[in-house]
């Protein structure tokens, strides 16, 4: 176990991510059950371009999303913390696991509501988009949590940057900073695809709250595709377009900046800010260069970037300087 | 990108950026339509004023490196020539004899400006 074990998943943690989460999850299936007197027999349980394709009774309804949305928060909150228990993973758990609470507890519940007074749901609309916009309250519940959890404390950093690490050099009476924005095309041009496509199903469905899906997309995707990154006198700083999401590493806590070659899927998973199978954290916009942040506590920190060297090596001038100057 | 400063130097600020900020286009380091950091956020990181970020990036819309754009920006522009490489090799080759002959930066650029008149 190395020194991340010492991090602990507080109760806080735990409620925040898991039995919150789990309670909304809970109260949106179940709601259904208040109005069962006023159901059809019938509800629908899936959707196709021409309405409702599936039925099923009321508990057909409740149990798959109760079940698999139990699940999912559950294993969520266990296995990524398990990977990595900063308080940046945990923050983000928190987020994702309220998003995921409010927008699948709130199908059964907008279905249902739906249906009341219905003899016949047969020509019911899609649910998506509700529960889309319920998806947003978790993620702005999720974003109130992840900043009422208290930070941890990480240790400072002993050790300074080895003698092989990259180096800018600044004279005595410099100042250096770096500012850049890296992004990924490819993720962007997906996301705007997607939102197209689910652009014309709203138009094919011919129902507008549909559009909601495309907006969603493209907000969601500039999100976590476009990063700001700073590295100056404080630290190292990444930040999204919508700047309270940021993530920032004090030079105190930085051990050594060097270059990786990063591959995504391998590596990570997949792309955008994840867990690495190793315990480290990722800004992973793309495969192939990165900057690798190596911190105390055993902790490490990759950006994919372009000219991670220039980068890394200003991070270790700096991380010189200010412990020569301590 | 890297942008260094040096308060103590006697050229201002403002001039040292504009400087760093020319040469990066004149590599092509930094390419035609590529953005630079919004002034605000460079000024920040820099701890500078905002308006001396500013005052760089007119000299450089000035010498139509960039264009300024409400709300869009700092963009290099289509003009930004990239210099090329038989000048940056007699560039080098002047460097080198001017530097042997210990000729001071004065000298060297007050030749090379009597020149290209």
């Amino acid at each position: 176990m190395t020194a991340q074990a010492k991090l602990a998943r507080t109760p806080q943690f735990w409620a925040y991510s898991t039995i919150i989460p789990l309670i909304v999850l809970a109260a949106g299936s179940l709601l259904p059950l208040l109005w069962k007197s006023e159901l059809p027999a019938l509800l629908p349980t899936h959707w196709g371009t021409n309405g409702p394709d599936q039925f099923g009774s009321l508990w057909g309804l409740i149990l798959p999303m109760l079940l698999i949305g139990a699940l999912t928060i559950v294993a969520l909150a266990v296995f990524i913390t398990q990977l990595n228990r900063e308080t940046f993973t945990q923050r983000v758990t928190i987020v994702t696991n309220n998003f995921l609470a409010f927008m699948m507890g709130s199908v059964p519940a907008v279905t249902a509501f739906k249906a009341r007074g219905m003899t016949d749901a047969t020509d019911m609309s899609d649910p998506i988009a509700l529960s889309l916009l319920f998806g947003l309250v978790g993620i702005a519940v999720g974003a109130l949590f992840a900043y009422l959890l208290p930070k941890q404390e990480n240790a400072s950093a002993h050790a300074t940057p080895s003698d092989a690490a990259p180096r800018v050099l600044l004279t005595d009476t410099e100042a250096g900073v770096w500012v850049s924005r890296e992004y990924s095309k490819v993720g962007v041009w997906i996301g705007i695809l997607a939102a197209a496509l689910t652009s014309s199903l709203a138009i094919a469905t011919k129902n507008p709250a549909m559009l909601i899906l495309p907006a969603l997309l493209i907000v969601g995707v500039t999100v976590l595709n476009v990063w700001d990154v700073r590295i100056d006198g404080s630290g190292v700083t990444t930040s999204a377009l919508v700047k309270f999401v940021k993530r920032h590493v004090p030079l105190t806590e930085i051990e050594e900046a060097t270059v990786v070659e990063v591959r995504a899927l391998k590596q990570y998973g997949g792309y955008g800010i994840r867990t690495g199978f190793d315990g480290s954290i990722g800004m992973i916009l793309r495969s192939g260069e990165a900057l690798m942040l190596q911190l105390s506590d055993n902790r490490k920190f990759l950006i994919t970037m372009k000219d991670s060297e220039t980068a890394a090596g200003l991070v270790n001038t700096l991380v010189e300087r200010s412990r020569t100057q301590a | 990108m890297l942008f260094r400063v040096n308060p103590l130097s006697s050229e201002p600020i403002f001039e040292q950026l504009a400087h760093q900020i020319r040469v990066s286009i004149l590599r092509g380091d930094l390419k035609p339509g590529e953005k630079l950091p919004a002034a605000r956020t460079l000024a920040a990181a820099l701890d500078v004023n905002l308006h001396t970020v500013l005052h760089a990036y007119q000299i450089l819309r000035d010498e139509e490196h960039i264009e300024l754009r409400r709300g869009r920006g700092a963009i290099v522009t289509a003009h930004s020539e990239v210099t090329p490489r038989e000048v940056t090799a007699a560039l080098n080759a002047l460097v080198r004899a001017a530097n042997e002959a210990n000729l001071t930066q004065q000298t060297v650029l007050a030749l090379v400006k009597e020149a290209m008149k």
